[in-house]
C-alpha cells in the first residue's frame, strides 16, 4: 500500500511545485488527495495526470480553470479518436 | 549546414524583446504541446522546433551567437565561435611575430600568456559557461517522451506474446497482450529520454499498427469473413468448412440462404484485450456463386425450375 501513494510534500519538493497548486487542483476536482494520519498523499495512478497538469500550469502558463476545461476537451478528443479508429476498422470490412 | 530561422518558427521579428519571445513561445506551446495534441505527430514535430527555437532565443548568450553566426554557419552556428577563434588565433600569432601584440611582454616568453588567454577562453566556452548554466538552474525537467510504432499482423495481435524493440539503441522487451487494437497506445514508464538536473526519465509510447489480414476483417472484438457458397448448398442447405483464427470449423448452412446473409459464430472472433478467455464473434457473410458454363441439360432443368415458380 505504501508504494501506491506519494506524500504531497515529496511530490512538491521533487517537482518544485507549490502546495497551493496541488490544493487548487484538488478543489477543482482534477485530482484526488487521500488523507492518512493528518498527512496528504497523491495516488500513484494520478501521477501521470498530475505531471501533465504541472506542465500545463508551469510551462504553458495555463491557469487552473483552463486546465479544467482542457481536461474535458482532451477526454472528448480521446473518445472521438477511439470512435474514428472503430469506424475506420468497420469501413475496412467493406473495402 | 541548413539554416533554421528560429525567429520565423516563433513568428517574431529579429528585434523582438525577451518578453515578445516568451509570449510567442507560450502561445505556440499552448497550441502544439504534446499534452494537448495526443496522437498528433505533426504537432509533436512542430513543438520540437518551437522548443528548440525558444531554447536559443530565450537565452541572451545563445541568441547573440545565433544572430552572429546562424545564417553563415547554418546548423553548426554553436561551434562557429570556436572555429572563428581558432582562425583568429592563427592570424594573431602572425601579428605577434610582427610586433603588434597588445602585451608588451608577449615577445619575451609571452607564449605562456598567449597560450593561457586562448585556452581559458576556449575552456570557458566548452565547459565553464555550460557548467554555470546547469548549476544555476535547479529546476528538474522530465526527459522527453519517445514515440515508437510496432507493426503486428492480425494473427500476431490475437495471441499474447513477447517482442523486443530497439529504441535509441536500447533493447526493450515487452509482452503484448492478446487483443491489442490498431492505433492503441501503451506507455512504458521511464523508457524515454533521461531527465535534466536529476528530473525523471521520460516515457516510451508505443502505438500498435495492426496490418490488414487477407482473410479476416476486424471491427473491435468481432471478426468478419466472406464465404463463397455454391448455389446448391445455398438453396438446399448443408455443411461447409469455415476459417477461424484457430483453424477450420464446420458450419451448418440453412436451406434457402440468400446472398449477403450473415451467420454469427459466437466466441469465434478476436480475443478481448486483457480479458483472458473472452472472445468476440465471427460473422460469416455468404457470397453465393452462380454456376457458369452450364450444359444443355442443366439449362433445361433450370428452365423447368423457373416454370414452377
Amino acid at each position: 500500500m505504501s508504494e501506491e501513494i506519494i506524500p504531497v510534500e515529496t511530490f512538491c519538493s521533487y517537482y518544485h511545485v507549490e502546495r497551493t497548486f496541488i490544493e487548487s487542483l484538488e478543489s477543482y476536482g482534477l485530482i484526488s488527495i487521500s488523507y492518512k494520519e493528518n498527512q496528504r498523499f497523491i495516488l500513484k495512478e494520478e501521477l501521470t495526470e498530475l505531471e501533465k497538469f504541472s506542465r500545463m500550469y508551469y510551462e504553458l502558463d495555463i491557469n487552473i480553470p483552463g486546465i479544467d476545461a482542457l481536461k474535458h476537451l482532451l477526454e472528448k478528443i480521446k473518445e472521438l479518436q477511439q470512435e474514428t479508429e472503430t469506424l475506420r476498422a468497420r469501413l475496412r470490412i467493406y473495402e | 549546414m541548413a539554416y533554421t530561422d528560429y525567429y520565423k518558427i516563433l513568428g517574431v521579428s529579429k528585434t523582438a524583446s525577451e518578453e515578445d519571445i516568451k509570449k510567442a513561445y507560450r502561445k505556440l506551446a499552448r497550441k502544439l504541446h504534446p499534452d494537448l495534441n495526443p496522437k498528433d505527430k505533426e504537432a509533436h514535430k512542430k513543438f520540437q522546433q518551437v522548443n528548440e527555437a525558444n531554447e536559443v532565443l530565450s537565452d541572451p548568450e545563445k541568441r547573440k551567437k545565433y544572430d552572429q553566426y546562424g545564417e553563415q554557419y547554418g546548423e553548426n552556428w554553436e561551434k562557429a565561435e570556436e572555429f572563428e577563434k581558432s582562425r583568429q588565433s592563427g592570424a594573431y600569432s602572425g601579428q605577434r611575430r610582427s610586433g603588434q601584440s597588445a602585451n608588451p611582454f608577449a615577445d619575451f616568453g609571452g607564449g605562456e600568456d598567449f597560450g593561457e588567454g586562448q585556452y581559458s577562453d576556449f575552456f570557458e566556452q566548452m565547459f565553464g559557461s555550460g557548467a554555470r548554466a546547469s548549476g544555476s538552474r535547479n529546476t528538474k525537467f522530465r526527459g522527453q517522451d519517445y514515440q515508437a510504432e510496432l507493426h503486428l499482423s492480425l494473427r500476431d495481435a490475437a495471441k499474447t506474446h513477447s517482442q523486443t524493440l530497439t529504441v535509441n539503441e536500447k533493447n526493450v522487451r515487452i509482452t503484448i497482450p492478446a487483443g491489442v487494437e490498431d492505433g492503441q497506445v501503451i506507455r512504458l514508464k521511464n523508457h524515454g529520454a533521461p531527465g535534466a538536473n536529476g528530473g525523471p526519465q521520460g516515457d516510451l509510447y508505443i502505438t500498435f499498427r495492426i496490418e490488414p489480414d487477407p482473410v479476416f476483417k476486424r471491427a473491435g472484438n468481432d471478426l468478419y469473413i466472406t464465404l463463397n457458397l455454391d448455389l446448391y448448398t445455398a438453396v438446399l442447405g448443408g455443411d461447409v468448412m469455415v476459417d477461424t483464427l484457430d483453424g477450420k470449423i464446420k458450419l451448418k448452412v440453412n436451406p434457402e440462404t440468400q446472398n449477403g446473409m450473415k451467420a454469427r459464430l459466437k466466441g469465434k472472433g478476436f480475443p478481448v484485450y486483457k480479458h483472458e478467455g473472452s472472445f468476440g464473434d465471427l460473422f460469416v457473410t455468404y457470397n453465393i456463386l452462380i454456376p457458369k458454363n452450364l450444359t444443355a441439360r442443366e439449362k433445361e432443368l433450370f428452365a423447368e425450375l423457373s416454370k414452377m415458380r
